[in-house]
This record gives structure tokens, sequence and C-alpha cells, in this order.
């Protein structure tokens, strides 16, 4: 017997009979060893026709919950009629089934792992950043600005974002990690941090405007860079912006463990800071 | 404070640097200006027979010639050797401020800076020159 499942982006969604039996059950058992090698982090039993399970089944699906949490993936139920539920309770396994009200809750345990397992936010790396930008933005763009919440993204799960019409680039290059960082603005941002600079009012990006984007990551980086390296007895080394631009550019942080957004504020709109880590890269 | 009539080069590969220099200057009172793009180019203007310039105002990390190298160059240069040299760079570690002292730096100003803490500087740099 072949089990039919469905992909739905990290899930794997496998429907379940109306009477999950033992043949069921040494399927499942064969299969899900497979499925534990792909990519697929959430696995969903969908009970919306089971009526019966079979005691017989219990133990396949508890074993591939204990080998899920190993590789750190899920196993959830979903759909399941409260006879079930009373059933497996009352057999002592309802817990290995995990039983959740709906995909959302269940994709939920996505968002935690994600946390969990990726390194933690290191306020030491990423506060010199923040700060160095309100101070360059505040005193050579007389641009208030305010810092959101710091947060960590998988580049792949970048979605949508405001569109970035200019980015600054700067490599970081250390004993202890290789990276990036970009400063990356919307045009209308920028155009208004460029114009609270020179006291002008531009209305497109220029080559001169994009030196500008330059410069402020030259001086963000360089503050951080001095407070990092004193403070914290890190070796950044000095390097030099690439600037980037273009309608809807999109930014890719290749390689990279992690990627820290740290979001600011500005009357003019929302413009951030990319991190891009790579510990495994030292240099 | 200087004469508002000296002439003063600006030294920074980036054009957004000497723009907002220069606007900062102009806004104390001052109008004469050279720029330079990297410490080479700076050199060549600098040493020009009919060069006039009083006051270098000079980025570190620049290509092909960094602002430190400048700097050393001016100061062993005999014609040069008194001239004053402001370095205003991004970078403010303790040892490369160590190292343009040494070198003979007249200020050192770090980035980002306000036209007012650049007046109080050139203040400081021309009464140093008594």
């Amino acid at each position: 017997m072949k089990l039919t499942t469905n992909i739905d982006g990290p899930a794997l969604i496998v429907p379940l009979p109306r009477l999950i039996d033992t043949s069921w059950g040494e399927a499942f058992e064969a299969q899900s060893k497979e499925w534990l090698a792909t990519p697929s982090r959430l696995f969903v039993l969908d009970f919306e026709n089971s009526h019966e399970i079979k005691n017989q089944v219990y133990r396949a699906i508890v074993v591939f919950a204990r080998n899920c949490r190993k590789e750190e993936k899920f196993l959830v139920s979903l759909n399941m009629k409260e006879s079930i539920i009373n059933r497996l309770s009352k057999d002592g396994v309802l817990e290995s089934f995990n039983p959740l009200k709906s995909m959302v809750e269940a994709r939920g345990l996505l968002g935690e792992t994600q946390t969990r397992s990726a390194p933690k936010l290191d306020v030491r790396l990423i506060n010199p950043f923040i700060q160095a930008t309100v101070k360059t933005l505040e005193v050579q763009a007389q641009t208030p600005s305010k810092p959101g919440k710091p947060f960590l993204l998988k580049v792949e799960e970048k979605g949508d974002k405001p569109p970035v019409a200019i980015a600054g680039v700067i490599a970081l290059s250390s004993s202890e990690f290789n990276g990036s960082i970009t400063l990356a603005f919307p045009e209308k941002v920028f155009l208004k941090i460029y114009g609270n600079m020179f006291g002008e009012n531009p209305d497109h990006i220029t080559a001169e405007i994009e030196d500008a984007a330059g410069e402020i990551l030259n001086i963000i980086y360089g503050t951080a860079k001095t407070e990092l390296n004193a403070q914290f007895g890190m070796d950044l080394r000095p390097a030099l912006p690439t600037i980037l631009s273009g309608d809807k550019i999109r930014i890719r942080q290749k390689t990279m463990e992690m990627l820290i957004i740290l979001p600011f504020e500005t009357d003019a709109g929302q413009f951030q800071i990319e991190v891009a880590l790579d510990r495994s890269r030292a240099g | 404070m200087f004469d508002i009539n000296t002439k003063i080069l600006i030294v920074d590969d980036m054009m957004t640097m000497r723009k907002l220099v220069m606007k900062a200057l102009k806004d104390i009172g001052f109008s004469q200006f050279s720029e330079a793009a990297d410490g080479v180019k700076a050199w060549e203007l600098l040493s020009q027979p009919s060069s006039d310039i009083k006051l270098v105002i000079s980025d570190w990390n620049m290509p092909n010639c960094t602002g430190l190298d400048l700097l050393k160059r001016v100061r062993s240069e005999h014609s040069y050797k008194t001239i004053p040299f402001i370095l205003l760079t991004a970078e403010s570690e303790i040892s490369q401020v160590a190292q343009a002292i040494q070198a003979g730096v007249s200020s050192y100003i770090t980035k980002p800076f306000s036209p007012d803490v650049l007046k109080k500087k050139l203040t400081e740099v021309h009464a140093k020159m008594g």
C-alpha cells in the first residue's frame, strides 16, 4: 500500500482513511522513514475522514513522533474527532499524535522551532549597529530615527518586504566570523534623508545620492566597528561600501547562518539594516 | 579662527562627504576650496608650485593613498611640515588616533560630525598655530 501525501510549503500532509488499520500502519512505518529524510519539517495527520483507529497502529505513530523530535521536526494531527481523542487519551498515546485545532496553529510550531534552533540574537553585536545608525542619521543627516525590535530571519523567508530602491553593502570580516551588513532604503525614505543632509528636494535617485548612501553606511560601520573592536575585543577590519540601486532590487544575503533585521522608523518611512553572519566561515 | 579666504583642500573618496564638509565650511564663511578623491590627487594639488592651500581636511580610508599616508608625506616635506592637517574619519579606534598623532596630525574629527564640531576644531587648530 502506498500512502497518499500532499505537500504544503514546509508541511507534509497525510490524509488518513476512514479505518486506520494494521495495513495502513505498516505502510506508514515504511514510508515515514523516507519522509523524515525530506526537507519537510511538519508532518500532519489529517483525520478529516477517519472514524476509527486500531491500536496496532499506535507503535508506528509513537516511533515516528519520537524520531521527529530528535530531528527537531513536528508531528501533529488535525480534524481529530472527539471519539478518537478520547480513545487515544485513554490508551496513553494522545501526546504522540499531538492533536491541534488548525493548520495555523501547526505552522506556529515552525516559528518556535526557528527561533529555538537559530543562533541567539547577540545584542552585543547588534546594539552598536543600532546606536551608530541612530547617531549617524541624527548628526550627519539631521534625520531622527527610531529603532524597532530586531529579529532573526532565514534568508529564504524574506517574503514581502518594503521595496528597496537603494542599498549599501559592506563586507564584515574578522577572525570570528564573516558576513555583510546592508543598509536598505525605499526610494522616498532615502530621498528625504538626502534632502535633510543638504537642504535639497531630490525626486529621484542619482549617482550622487547613491554615493551618499555609501557614505552613511561607511560612517555607521566605522562607528559600530570601533565599539565592537574596543569594547568586545572583536577584530573587524576596515571595509569600503558597495552601492546597489534600481527599482525594487532584491538583496540576497548568501551563505549565512542567520540574518538579523534591524528595522528603523523615520518621518519619511521605514528602512532597515540587515546583518548577515556566518560563523563557520571565519577568515 | 582661520581667515575666511583660507584655501582649504578637502580630501575624501566619497563625493557626499566632500560636499558635506564644503557645506559646513561655507556655513562658517569659507569660500576657497580644492577637492581630491584620494591622497595621490591631493598631493598633486598640494605640491603644485602655484598651490595656495593652507589647510587640509582629509578622510583616512581612501583608495590609492590613505589619509594617514598623505599626512606622513606632507609632514616629510619641509614646505608643508606645519600646514594644518585635520583627519576627518569614521575610524576612531585608539590605535589609529595614536598613529595619526604620531604622524603629526593637527586634529582628529570622528564621523558623524556636526558643523559645530568642525568649527570648534578649526578654532582649536588655529589657536595652536599661535
